[in-house]
């Protein structure tokens, strides 16, 4: 007959053996033949734990400034938060669309286009720099615009309001993020943004781009090379500069020309945003994947692939 | 004097925090100096909550602990001489306080946050926004209650890929808030975003 404790459970003393201790008098423990059995270490078969504690994520409350044409609510999960930090606990956050727009409108001179259906111009006025690029020259370009870094990846949002929206963002660990990067990957691919230079048909609004010259973007960056899906298919990427200044061909990843400019260049025009951890959700479009890039309604409608932030 | 304005807590985040000990035998070299002004002040080279802390590139030690400290007596940017970048590197940020002595203790206790989410106090001069690449250097002058304020210790300051030393260092970390100057922020310890020179 099974010996059970009052919540109908065998005792744990129990579970190896259900028979007579027969050797109850042997005044000394026998020695050791190897590790211990499951009976004197305790197993932990029930907890109120209902996650693992590995690959959690840190979340960061940044507070997004309002524009005058609420840009600031086209942000949605999933997206990636670039941000200017201002005087006060406010900072101006743009999504990547956003953010290509803003590098585009500052290298146009000031002359920036107007809002679509709407007599005023956009509200960037220093223009916007890629402050993660760290090669010199080309902060030197940007010396009198506002500084941009990536923050996060915005997970979901902490309060509503019409004033400024509270965002939560991921910074670290696990994050889902929109799929720009490419339709084949696996788990294990390191992805990132590059700084590169790019021709623009739209913008981030969905209306169409007036200026056509190449512009400085970041665009997606899969195991630290340019995302293949913009090389092969140059007629949607429009990459004008997949490595540097005019040095390769569109259509090629051509490592010479990465040797051209150094590992270290390379590195310094680009930053991390992590780990696939789980990409099995529904393909995107080639077309897609690249029009995402300037238009935020097509980034928001992209499928999402689970990253870990590191 | 003490910072009067409010300071954030500490973000409950995760972070990787391990165990080292206090660089005693750079303590005593320091200490013994006699040319050095701060040599009699103990505290000066105690390790605070939330300070920088710094180690030598190459340490002798037989338990493979890393030896660290907060401070450094004497300048450690002298135009462009890099002598004192290739021989220190930075660690973290602390986790807990230690004081200093030259008492050996078998277990010190002395936790450093080395990756994740931190604390720490903007000592660089001027404001420091969200996202900001980071690296470090010697304080201007501390208002942390509990530091005296000519201790030569560290911190983070902005990134700056034209300052020759700062390449030399690398981006250590991110801002995650905006901060004033002598505020607290939180910082993303990373293992160098932008490889060193």
């Amino acid at each position: 007959m099974l010996n059970l404790n009052q919540y109908g459970k065998r005792r744990r003393n129990n579970l190896t053996d259900q028979t007579p201790n027969l050797n109850a008098k042997r005044s000394n423990p026998p020695a050791s033949r190897g590790p211990p059995s499951g009976s004197n270490i305790p197993v932990r078969r029930r907890s109120n734990q209902v996650y693992q504690m590995t690959n959690n994520t840190t979340s960061i409350l940044i507070f997004a400034k309002p524009f005058s044409d609420k840009r600031e609510q086209h942000i949605v999960p999933g997206a990636l938060l670039f941000t200017c930090g201002g005087k006060n606990r406010m900072s101006t956050v743009l999504n990547l669309p956003q953010m290509n727009d803003a590098l585009a409108d500052s290298q146009n001179n000031g002359n920036l286009p107007y809002m679509a259906g709407s007599t005023q111009r956009a509200s960037v006025p220093k223009g916007a720099a890629p402050h993660n690029c760290v090669t010199p020259w080309i902060r030197s370009k940007y010396r009198d615009s506002e500084e941009y870094y990536f923050f996060g990846i915005m997970r979901n949002e902490a309060n509503s309001s019409k004033l400024q929206r509270l965002l939560n963002a991921d910074v670290y660990g696990r994050a889902k993020v929109a799929n720009i990067f490419g339709r084949n990957l696996r788990r294990g691919d390191r992805l990132g943004m590059i700084l590169l230079e790019k021709r623009r048909t739209k913008r981030a609004d969905g209306s169409a781009e007036e200026d056509r010259d190449a512009k400085w973007q970041w665009v997606p960056t899969v195991n630290g090379r340019v995302a293949k899906h913009l090389l092969d298919d140059a007629n949607h990427a429009r990459m004008v500069d997949p490595i540097s200044h005019g040095n390769v061909v569109p259509g090629s990843n051509d490592i010479d020309a990465v040797d051209a400019i150094g590992r270290r260049g390379l590195r310094e025009r680009m930053f991390g945003l992590g780990v696939v951890s789980h990409a099995v959700s529904e393909k995107p479009t080639v077309k897609h994947m690249c029009q995402a890039l300037e238009q935020t309604d097509l980034m928001n409608s992209l499928p999402q692939i689970e990253i870990l932030m590191v | 004097m003490c910072v009067t304005k409010m300071n954030s807590k500490a973000l409950a985040a995760q972070k990787m925090v391990v165990n080292c000990r206090f660089d005693q035998q750079n303590y005593r070299l320091q200490q013994s100096n006699p040319n050095n002004p701060m040599a009699r002040h103990d505290e000066m080279y105690d390790i605070k909550e939330h300070e920088l802390l710094l180690c030598k590139k190459k340490q002798r030690s037989t338990d493979g602990v890393t030896r660290v400290q907060s401070a450094w007596d004497g300048p450690i940017e002298q135009g462009n001489d890099n002598s004192w970048d290739n021989e220190w590197h930075f660690f973290g940020v602390s986790d807990n306080e230690h004081r200093a002595d030259l008492k050996y203790r078998m277990d010190q206790g002395l936790a450093v946050v080395v990756g994740g989410v931190a604390k720490a106090y903007n000592e660089s001069g001027k404001a420091i926004h969200a996202g900001t690449y980071l690296t470090y250097t010697q304080s201007t002058k501390s208002q942390v209650r509990g530091i005296p304020s000519n201790k030569k210790r560290f911190t983070f300051v902005k990134y700056n890929p034209e300052n020759e030393h700062h390449r030399k260092r690398g981006v250590v970390a991110k801002a995650l808030n905006n901060s004033r100057m002598h505020g607290s922020m939180d910082v993303l310890l990373t293992p160098s975003v932008v490889s060193q020179a």
